[in-house]
């Protein structure tokens, strides 16, 4: 992975998925661009966007932020899964169909303390609470489906506040 | 702990298996990564043919997780990685093991 994509992925949280709004106010904020023992000053404003390829990490001594795309093509292609129904046999409620997505599941199970689906307008919504309390919410485009999903992971962070664009 | 040169070619085996070469080579490799390895390996154990796994010790509350029992798994499943690079793996689990550590392994490498 090229210095500057590393740079890029660990910049800064603005994406244009929906529930995730921008202000037109302009910011005044810089943040830093990580180098070995050094870092270089970037100055953001709101409407800035971050163009990331399929990982994105927003960092600090506190925790992180990554927001991950991932598709089910071979899942699509093999078993004529749609992604909602993916996502909702390996992290939901539904029970697999795949003795692969049942493996799966069981493989992660462990950690998970909290699992539920969550409401959006626009997205089918899987959230997960792990015991170390990291937390992801697995979601795809309901009203248009499609073979992407994604899945935003919290560490010292609360995910539903991010995924509902709350303040 | 330094990571030998031998143990990290494991190492960069294991991550090429579950993320592919460009992101494999982007994650540094150090003792925290390997433990987050181990833990990768182990989830990955019931539903994979490449992995034998021994039993995760029991370390004492509060204790790092064993580094050297995860690398005693990377040096056998490296091993067989590096001998047959197209060993089958669960495909559902390989995607979900590798989406739910990846965050925690590019924390560790910086």
């Amino acid at each position: 992975m090229s210095i500057l994509k590393r740079i890029f992925l660990t910049a800064l949280f603005i994406f244009t998925i929906s529930g995730c709004s921008t202000s037109s106010k302009q910011s005044q904020i810089s943040i830093q661009l990580p180098l070995d023992g050094a870092a270089l000053q970037l100055d953001v404003a709101a409407d800035d966007q971050l163009l990331v390829g399929d990982f994105f990490l927003l960092k600090n001594e506190k925790g992180y932020v990554s927001l991950q795309k991932a598709n089910t093509r071979e899942e699509f292609k093999l078993w004529g899964i749609s992604t909602v129904d993916y996502l909702n046999q390996l992290y939901g409620t539904a029970t697999p169909e795949t003795e692969d997505i049942a493996a799966a599941k069981s493989a992660l199970a462990g950690d998970v303390i909290e699992s539920k689906l969550i409401a959006h307008d626009r997205y089918f919504a899987v959230y997960q609470k792990e015991a170390d309390k990291r937390e992801r919410i697995f979601f795809t485009d309901k009203q248009k489906p499609s073979l992407i999903y994604y899945i935003l992971e919290t560490e010292g962070k609360d995910a539903l506040e991010i995924f509902y664009g709350e303040k | 702990m330094s990571i030998a040169r031998e143990d990290q070619k494991y190492v960069r085996a294991i991550l090429k298996a579950f993320y592919g070469q460009d992101v494999s080579e982007g994650i540094q490799i150090n003792d925290r990564t390997v433990d987050l390895i181990g833990q990768m390996l182990e989830k990955a154990y019931s539903c994979t043919e490449l992995i034998e796994l021994v039993p995760r010790p029991i370390s004492p509350i509060g204790a790092r997780p064993g580094v050297k029992w995860a690398l005693k798994q990377i040096r056998k499943t490296g091993k067989k990685l590096l001998s047959n690079p197209s060993a089958e793996v669960s495909l559902t689990c390989k995607k979900a093991i590798a989406f739910s550590f990846r965050g925690r392994l590019e924390m560790a490498g910086s």
